[in-house]
């Protein structure tokens, strides 16, 4: 778990508080000019109640630009965002003809198949040519043709399952599986940071649904337990399933979940895993079969595997990787599969080549030197991050890293230093994470050279400095090469 | 000493009374034997005055004295038996006695004389804290003569309760009157003569059964007491040998439970009495078994009274005399006192609740055992094994599927752009700019360019400010809805719509109220039921849902009357355009345009992109306000990876390519009406869609009964038209998660691609499979 530093949090809920202090003002003097606004509603409600869009008029608004940069090429390891200003502070921001060039730390590229790759793009080329863009049809009627076939066997094969189905976006995958497979009287155990695509699925679902501590097996048993043994609320009957929801590498935090004890644990309780390997899927592993094959967990004993392949695959859409009968009880009744129109053809083909080269089928070892220099990429900036004192989250092998921020003050500041660096990274804050654990999530990528990894490195450390981010003394080592750095910074400043 | 010596106030009748009586004193005791002329004769000018200073003389000598003036004279006799001397004595020695005229109560009160006695009494005999109360007096009176003068009095309860019911109607409270009949009976024992009538009245008292009477009629235990106490001291000497045995086998029996705290404040009367009680029983034997019979017989009788008066004792003892802003703190009102404290103590208790004892880990081991999940999904039937024909090239108009070329009708290409050269232009280029994926949601890095580009252009299409990009047509309603209806908001809404409604419904939380599919009475009678039950609706966000062109029936939405409707009733629109975008309406606009309908009157419009425009996600717009608001709250916007690069190039051009070719639009009108008037008499289906609908849906005349039973029928229908016929239509299929009650059927996605022949062979072929199909079905 993340221990806040004491004074930190301080300063941050005072930070929040000010805010809020100074958006409230705001909202008061709005409210005087504005009140004869009430009756230009003519007996309407305001389509945005109250305090619902006060973050985003009085907090998000004000660093907006750090958030959603439009880019003008492939999101591969460096990118050109565009430039944008504002005439309204930063009310509206308007795009600009001029971009910068810059290295990009945020794009989940796990494998660098976002950019045109010499096997894929080819391919899924001619398979744009042959199957047109969209099939403009559900897969239930005209929308499956050979190619979805070809994908979910392959698929099914990668992710080490009987069979598999696939649908055009990985959120929906989420939210509308889970609403078929469990219903009213049925139990939802969700891990407490799982996406909000789960959470809006459980939600659908009607089932109860209750939360254990963040990647925590005795907690999760502790769970079960109480909830078997006390049944249903109010009626107290048996339950009719328990679905255990967990993710393979937690986006916002970087972790790897405790699959094998999990496992276990769910094994003993008779309830079902359902894994989420958004992140995880083609990123981790020996052969980039995701948690499983890291952790060295048999692929039968997870009951739903769940993935996308918008990360690892650079495409679109996800995949429910099950039992055959699993497979076919969705395809007969899944909303995803009978209403969704069917994943566009060359985003399908993406995903088999990418997953052939990734398997060694193209001929090459290209795949294997992908999955090889991820880790190494990841592994190696990690421990340099932790060296310098940043507070880094998550667990080794995981390409996702997230530096503490707190404050959120930090938050535009180092978003925006890094990009005057020409670094891209991204800032998180509220809606995807709790209020007081603002952070910057780094994800890297294969096709990151290690002359970017220094550059990023030596960039994130000079505006960790000028942030004040390091929360922890740096290694002894790093310390002396810091100690050089710093009279280097003060000549910048005066510069 | 004349007469004349008249002014009163120089007279002092006392003095001169007294002189007057040591004069006549003599003479007084011999009036008595003489006649009255001669005591007329002793003083003529005394005898001369005028009655009222009589009295006032009369009143000065003590009273004491009366008796022997009254012997005087016969005059002064009749004044003393008078009522006015007797009135003038009372106010002038006791000034503050009563005047009324009226008593209450059951004993009399008397003349004056009577109650003269009374009040002196009560002063002299039984005063109470200096006060004199004439009550006391005339039970004391009362008591005395009942007990002195009648040969069988009755029994000492009526007497007592007579007494204490006189002090009660006299105002006194409960426990005074018990206090004050306790100490009148006292004194009257006190004060009785010494003789042999005096001791068979105590006798009979002693021996008197005792009546068990609430309080205050049960006499005090220090009366009884007296009695006895009096009996064995003043009168031992008139016992009998059994009646003296008897009687103090009675004592014992009375006060033997007494415990000995009681006891002490009795003892402390007459210690040495009882000690030689107790000596005497024992070495009386017989006398000691007679009282043990006595004290049998009425044992328990006699254990309650006695633990109640000793109840009463203890409670009176301590706080006998106190007074708590002037209300006297006796025994009851300390037990109630006492019952109020334990009342509020017991209800400020918790509630009493069962333990609830935790399961033992063994319990819980037992259970997590016993636990059987049902399975994760339900058996597999044969309908659920049933595969979707397969294509082997693009889902254009035409399409091979088992290597055989069949027309389509299950691609929602509306306007044939799938396979279109500048489409296909477009996403080539843009794949190989930009790649696959975006690799990242909007937020962080996975806003393209071309994102922006699409949203404006879809903006610019419609007359809107802004609109925004949803990567996949089936998330956009269900992460719009939510992001504008919260709990409590109301949401009317077609039964109708589809599947992705449905679920954005059900996330909202929303008060969701449902109207005959495409009927505008119901619609209106729906919003007259809300807004006038419902007061607060004022207050809260209220909307209609439609869709333009229902997927589910290919019904069009009214939009026009729904305008006025909505406007009339104050609620906003949610328009789904998802087959009407590049459909309805002369350029393609969508069902603003065919009703002719400004857009800026529907408050959110959502559509997805993967039916007319060929590609994929799906779309919202509306105000800036709208759209800005979603891209911080909707959750498949800010929780989901952007829709691909090309993609979104393909819907810019899919929209030039509609803007650059109006004619598009009328030839999808064209082939819709060839389609329709080729099926208005297929043998037992009819068209239920709306005659400009995309989507032509068929309906069977006359249903089997059961949803799975129709779509059983139609799915056969479906399969003979693409083996035999190679025509591809294909049924409605419902999800088990679907609420939506209009009954299934064929749908058929015209297009603007399909050729005239095609659609006259599908017209065709429909028949010919119905009439086989469906020959069953109609005959009987």
């Amino acid at each position: 778990m993340i221990t806040i530093p004491y004074l930190t949090a301080l300063s941050t809920y005072f930070s929040y508080g000010l805010l809020f202090a100074f958006g409230q003002f705001r909202d008061f003097f709005r409210k005087i000019f504005d009140w004869w606004q009430a009756s230009n509603l003519q007996g309407y409600a305001p389509i945005c109640l109250g305090l619902e869009d006060f973050y985003i008029r009085r907090l998000y608004l004000r660093i907006q630009d750090c958030f959603g940069r439009p880019i003008a090429s492939a999101p591969d390891a460096w990118f050109d965002v565009v430039e944008r200003y504002s005439n309204d502070n930063n009310k509206t921001l308007k795009r600009t003809e001029k971009i910068s060039r810059c290295l990009n730390l945020g794009s989940y590229n796990y494998l660098g198949f976002a950019a045109a790759d010499e096997y894929c793009t080819p391919r899924v080329i001619d398979s744009l040519n042959r199957f047109s863009a969209s099939t403009c049809s559900t897969r239930v009627d005209g929308g499956t043709t050979t190619l979805h076939k070809e994908l979910e066997d392959c698929v099914a094969n990668f992710v080490g399952k009987p069979a598999a189905v696939v649908f055009g976006m990985g959120y929906v995958t989420n939210s509308a599986i889970l609403p078929v497979i469990i219903g009213k009287g049925g139990l939802i155990i969700s891990d407490s940071l799982n996406h909000n695509s789960i959470v809006n699925g459980a939600r659908g679902s009607g089932a109860t649904i209750r939360v254990f501590q963040h990647n925590t097996p005795p907690h999760l048993e502790k769970v079960l337990r109480e909830h078997i043994a006390e049944g249903q609320p109010r009626t107290h009957r048996p339950w009719k399933k328990i679905i255990v929801v967990v993710e393979g590498i937690y986006s916002m935090e970087g972790e790897i979940c405790k699959l094998p004890e999990i496992v276990a644990i769910c094994k003993k309780y008779k309830a079902y895993v359902y894994l989420d390997e958004a992140h995880s899927i083609g990123a981790v592993g020996k052969t980039g079969r995701g948690v499983c094959e890291l952790l060295g967990v048999d692929t039968a004993d997870v009951d739903i595997m769940m993935g996308t392949f918008t990360k690892s695959f650079g495409s679109c859409g996800g995949y429910i990787a099950g039992s055959k009968e699993l497979i076919q009880y969705l395809k007969y009744t899944c909303p995803a599969h009978l209403y969704a129109t069917s994943i566009s053809p060359p985003a399908a083909q993406q995903i088999i080549s990418s997953i052939k080269v990734i398997l060694g089928e193209d001929g090459s070892s290209r795949g294997a030197q992908k999955l090889a220099k991820i880790r190494e990429n990841s592994n190696f900036f990690r421990s340099e991050l932790q060296k310098m004192g940043f507070e880094v989250l998550g667990d080794n092998d995981s390409p996702v890293m997230p530096i503490m921020l707190y404050n959120p003050a930090k938050i535009p500041a180092f978003s925006r230093e890094c990009l005057k660096q020409n670094v891209a990274v991204v800032t998180v804050a509220f809606p995807a994470t709790p209020l007081l654990l603002a952070r910057a999530r780094i994800c890297i990528s294969a096709s990151h050279t290690k002359e970017d990894l220094l550059k990023a490195l030596e960039v994130i450390s000079q505006v960790g400095d000028m942030v004040g981010i390091k929360y922890f003394p740096a290694e002894p080592t790093k310390q002396l090469q810091h100690q050089h750095q710093q009279p280097e910074k003060e000549t910048i400043k005066l510069e | 000493m004349s007469p004349t010596l008249s002014p009163l106030q120089s007279f002092n009748p006392c003095n001169y009374l007294a002189e007057d009586l040591k004069k006549n004193k003599p003479r007084i005791v011999m009036s008595n034997n003489r006649d009255d002329d001669t005591l007329t004769r002793v003083d003529n000018s005394f005898g001369r005055l005028p009655d009222h200073l009589l009295i006032e003389i009369f009143i000065r000598v003590p009273v004491l004295e009366w008796a022997q003036i009254a012997c005087v004279k016969k005059h002064w006799a009749s004044l003393f038996l008078g009522e006015s001397l007797w009135h003038a004595a009372i106010m002038r020695t006791f000034p503050s006695a009563s005047q009324a005229k009226r008593w209450p109560g059951p004993i009399p009160r008397g003349l004056s004389k009577r109650r003269f006695a009374a009040l002196y009494v009560s002063k002299h005999i039984v005063a109470l804290d200096d006060e004199i109360d004439e009550i006391v007096g005339h039970t004391y009176l009362f008591l005395k003569e009942q007990l002195e003068l009648s040969t069988l009095p009755p029994p000492s309860g009526i007497l007592h309760g007579t007494i204490i019911d006189q002090f009660i109607s006299c105002g006194k409270s409960r426990d005074v009157a018990h206090e004050l009949a306790s100490q009148i009976w006292l004194a009257v024992l006190d004060n009785l003569e010494e003789n042999w009538h005096t001791f068979l009245v105590l006798k009979r008292l002693a021996l008197e059964e005792d009546v068990f009477l609430p309080f205050p009629y049960s006499r005090s235990i220090k009366v009884q007491w007296r009695v006895f106490e009096k009996l064995f001291i003043d009168f031992r000497d008139c016992f009998s040998h059994a009646d003296y045995y008897d009687i103090l086998g009675i004592a014992k029996n009375k006060f033997q439970p007494i415990p000995s705290a009681c006891q002490i404040i009795l003892l402390d009367v007459t210690t040495s009495l009882i000690t030689i009680d107790v000596q005497e029983i024992c070495t009386f034997p017989v006398s000691a078994s007679v009282a043990l019979r006595v004290a049998m017989e009425s044992a328990a009788l006699n254990f309650v009274n006695a633990t109640l008066n000793w109840v009463t004792l203890a409670l009176d003892a301590p706080a006998a005399r106190a007074v708590v802003f002037g209300v006297h703190i006796s025994g009851h009102l300390f037990v109630e006192v006492l019952l109020l404290v334990v009342i509020l103590f017991l209800l400020s208790q918790k509630s009493y609740k069962p333990p609830k004892r935790p399961l033992t880990k063994k319990e819980i081991d037992e259970l997590c055992d016993e636990w059987v999940p049902e399975s994760l999904i339900p058996p597999i039937t044969e309908e659920m094994q049933s595969e979707p024909p397969v294509l082997e090239s693009a889902a254009g108009p035409h399409a091979i599927v088992n290597g055989k070329e069949v027309v389509n009708f299950a691609s929602a290409n509306y306007l044939g752009l799938i396979g279109h050269e500048k489409l296909l232009d477009s996403c080539t280029s843009a794949l190989e700019k930009y790649g696959v994926g975006s690799c990242g949601p909007r937020q962080f890095y996975g806003t393209i360019d071309v994102h922006l580009d699409c949203e404006a252009r879809i903006a610019n299409f419609l007359g809107t400010t802004d609109s925004i990009l949803y990567s996949y047509g089936l998330s956009t309603m269900f992460s719009a809805i939510p992001c504008f209806c919260k709990k409590g908001d109301i949401i009317v809404v077609d039964e109708g719509v589809h599947w992705g409604i449905q679920n954005g419904l059900y996330l909202s939380r929303s008060t969701i109220v449902y109207f005959k599919h495409n009927d505008m009475e119901s619609l209106e009678k729906t919003l007259e039921k809300i807004t006038a039950k419902n007061q607060r609706a004022k207050k809260l966000r209220r909307y209609i849902v439609v869709e333009a062109v229902y997927q589910n029936s290919g019904q069009i939405a009214p939009l026009d009357k729904i305008i006025k409707l909505k406007e009339k009733y104050r609620f906003r629109v949610l328009l789904d355009e998802s087959n009407s975008i590049g459909v309805l309406g002369h350029t393609g606009r969508g069902l603003t345009e065919y009703c002719r309908v400004p857009i800026e009157k529907i408050d959110i419009v959502t559509a997805s992109l993967g039916h007319a425009l060929a590609t994929e996600g799906g779309f919202c717009t509306g105000s800036a306000r709208v759209v800005d608001h979603q891209r911080l709250s909707s959750s498949g916007y800010v929780f989901s990876a952007s829709l691909p690069p090309y993609l979104a190039s393909a819907a810019i051009t899919a929209i030039d390519v509609l803007e650059q070719n109006p004619d598009l639009t009328s030839k999808l009108k064209e082939n819709i009406a060839i389609l329709w008037k080729g099926l208005s008499d297929v043998q037992g289906l009819s068209v239920a869609s709306n005659p400009e609908s995309p989507i032509v849906f068929l309906q069977l005349k006359k249903s089997t009964g059961s949803t799975k039973g129709d779509l059983q029928l139609l799915e056969d229908l479906a399969n003979r038209a693409l083996e035999e016929e190679s025509v591809f239509v294909v049924v409605s299929k419902r999800s088990t998660l679907d609420k939506c009650p209009l009954p299934v059927g064929i749908r058929m996605f015209v297009s603007a691609a399909h050729s005239e022949s095609d659609l006259l062979k599908a017209c065709l072929s429909l028949k010919k499979v119905a009439a086989v199909v469906l020959k069953d079905h109609i005959r009987p």
